[in-house]
């Protein structure tokens, strides 16, 4: 295993799959040169070995971006557009929404438009309330469509070669926080992580945690002082993929430990957290015996004070361990 | 009048399939049959013709919501496209979408997805367009266009990519003066749609597109050009709009005195004419064109009647593929 950052892991992704396909190509905003191939350095390197027909600047234009990389894809090539923050994401959402991923459907399932768009979403780095958004929840009621947040170097790395190759369009969340912060084991042979399977990162019986994204990390830490201080056993279960989901990982998990908490980085109303508060309460309310908790971020805009973004804002392990403390002490 | 005379009586034909096809959906409309929505393009067809014509094999199109014969000249059967308008199961699109308007792609027919928020379509067309410069495919992608989109952002955006990357596509541009319900005298900030080709380094025409062979002469040179890699080109085609926006709209927005101008030439007559004067068409020849095509057009009309409805299988399969 080599130990990768998180935007190497990714790097090396985009990297694999155009020496091996040709009809991949990345276009966006600044992926020649910004910041040494891409503003948070996705890109490296590749103009370099690809380049300038497979590695494509554009001017600052989201929309054309969006629909033109779907316009590609249903002619034939496998592109990956680079939306420069996940924010941005919600300019694209008439091409995405209305456009790519409608297009199979309405062609009797035949067109499929196999474009990725990668994103850099999420806070922590003090960029403010227009670059620092976790976009999911805008994304989850579009049929279609299909989404991905991977929470390790290794998920990450795995999860967008399987993207590239996916025949439909899939929006691909990176943590911008994780990029160069978050270092892990990837393995050094091939492999791809499949699209739509949750993965289970931490054993326990007594708690689920539900995580996302960056939140997976909070929720493992919580899970150690949950472990140490009060003896309670948490599983924490990543979706990995949000849309559609993997259901009966969750399900199986909180069949087995009775109490779920979810976790994730967006404002818990109308967040990702709902949906799965919803399956939750459809298919498992049975086995239950305490109400399910959501953790998430205010319902407020993402404040570009770093003391009011991390201790305010962004959910830590210490609000998920009173979350669950909450359910014990019931 | 450069074009062979069997080119010059297929424009004719066409033009002929398009009037009577939409005066046909327009009577079936107003009886029930027509499963969704429907813009008649009575008075577009040269511009419609003209231009669509001039595609090659291979080539992409986007076509407009106005102007169904477009659907039919890359290919699509005059059967399915009708059933597909009646909304069955065994039409075009299964009932899913409002065949002919928007989302009516298919791959294999070079027939690109128009968006149903117009103009929204025109980036898909660019990077169709690109992915053909970075095949090295020796075609080009024809993008339709009204006067109302021509507003929109993603066009602008659209264009300004086009032009940047050099990639293979014309945007045709049908200013028919109306954008529903607003004119194009005061929604456009200039009066020519080709004068803002400059702004994103693109050459830019306005042709009369009364004119069949005028348009054809533009969007051929327009896309042999765009094939040949020198880049984008933007060609606009003022016609009038001789019906209301769509069968739903009371046009309550102009004057009789408007409506009849805007029917003071008729595209279809005035070719018709031509041909007559240069000998290749007469007037049983006329008549059997017609009648050939009220014929096909029946039939496409019987056999949507005699399909069925689509069921819930139809509704939710294909969203995903795999």
């Amino acid at each position: 295993m080599a130990e990768l950052t998180y935007v190497e892991a990714i790097n090396q992704a985009i990297k694999e799959e155009m020496r091996r396909d040709p009809r991949v190509f990345l276009m966006g905003e600044d992926v020649r040169f910004g910041h040494g191939g891409g503003l948070f350095g996705a890109s490296k390197g590749l103009y370099e070995e690809f380049g300038e027909e497979r590695v494509i600047d554009t001017p600052l234009s989201e929309l054309a971006i969006s629909g033109a990389a779907a316009g590609a894809a249903l002619r034939g090539l496998r592109p990956i557009a680079e939306i420069q923050f996940g924010d941005f994401l919600a300019i694209c959402m008439d091409q995405i929404a209305n456009g790519a991923a409608k297009f199979r459907w309405a062609s009797n399932g035949r067109d499929g438009c196999p474009v990725v768009y990668r994103a850099a979403y999420g806070a922590g780095v003090g960029a403010g309330l227009n670059h620092s958004q976790s976009p999911e929840a805008w994304f989850m009621n579009v049929p279609g469509l299909t989404m991905v947040m991977p929470s390790t170097p290794s998920d990450a790395k795995g999860l967008l070669k399987a993207a590239i190759r996916y025949d439909d369009p899939v929006i691909f969340l990176e943590h911008k926080f994780l990029y160069r912060r978050l270092r892990g084991p990837v393995p050094e042979e091939e492999y791809l992580v499949p699209i739509g399977k949750a993965d289970v990162k931490r054993e326990g019986d007594d708690v689920t945690l539900i995580a996302t994204g960056a939140m997976v990390h909070q929720a493992l830490a919580a899970a150690d002082i949950l472990d140490e201080t009060k003896g309670i056993a948490a599983e924490v279960v990543d979706p990995r993929t949000l849309l559609p989901l993997d259901e009966d990982t969750i399900v199986a998990s909180v069949r087995k430990t009775s109490k779920a908490v979810i976790v994730h980085e967006a404002p818990t109303r109308g967040g990702f957290g709902a949906e799965v508060a919803a399956v939750l309460a459809e298919r498992a309310l049975d086995c239950l015996d305490a109400p399910i908790l959501r953790v998430g971020a205010p319902f407020c805009p993402v404040p570009a004070n770093r003391n009011l973004e991390k201790v305010h804002y962004v959910p830590n392990a210490h609000r998920i361990v009173e979350a669950v403390v909450a359910l014990f002490e019931r | 009048m450069d074009l062979p005379a069997n080119q010059l009586l297929d424009l004719y034909r066409w033009m002929v399939m398009e009037r009577l096809f939409d005066e046909s959906v327009n009577s079936l409309f107003r009886m029930g049959k027509i499963m969704s929505m429907f813009h008649s393009a009575l008075g577009q067809e040269a511009a419609n013709v003209g231009a669509a014509y001039a595609l090659r094999e291979g080539d992409a199109c986007i076509p407009s919501h106005r102007g169904k014969v477009v659907y039919l000249m890359r290919g699509m059967p005059l059967n399915d496209l009708m059933a597909g308008l009646f909304g069955k199961r065994e039409g075009f699109g299964q009932g899913r979408i409002p065949v002919g308007s928007h989302m009516c792609g298919s791959a294999s027919m070079g027939l690109l997805p128009a968006e149903g928020a117009l103009g929204g379509s025109l980036v898909v067309g660019v990077g169709a367009a690109l992915a053909m410069k970075l095949r090295r495919e020796p075609n080009a992608a024809l993008i339709f266009c009204g006067d109302g989109a021509s507003n929109r952002g993603d066009v602008h955006e659209g264009m300004n990519l086009a032009s940047v990357l050099k990639v293979p596509a014309v945007f045709f541009f049908v200013n028919n003066g109306w954008s529903l319900s607003v004119r194009a005298s005061y929604g456009l900030s200039v009066e020519r749609i080709s004068t803002r080709a400059a702004g994103y380094g693109l050459p830019g025409v306005t042709v009369d597109g009364w004119r069949v062979l005028e348009v054809h002469g533009a969007v051929s040179a327009a896309l042999r050009r765009a094939r040949e890699g020198a880049g984008p080109a933007l060609v606009e085609a003022v016609v009038s709009r001789w019906s209301a926006h769509s069968v739903n709209d009371p046009e309550i927005y102009r004057t009789d005195d408007e409506r009849r101008e805007a029917r003071r030439r008729d595209p279809v007559a005035d070719f018709e004419a031509t041909l007559v004067d240069r000998g290749l068409l007469s007037g049983a020849e006329i008549e059997r064109i017609r009648t050939e095509c009220q014929a096909a057009l029946d039939a496409g009309i019987a056999f949507a009647e005699g399909c069925s409805e689509p069921d819930e299988k139809c509704l939710t399969s294909g969203v995903y593929g795999g």
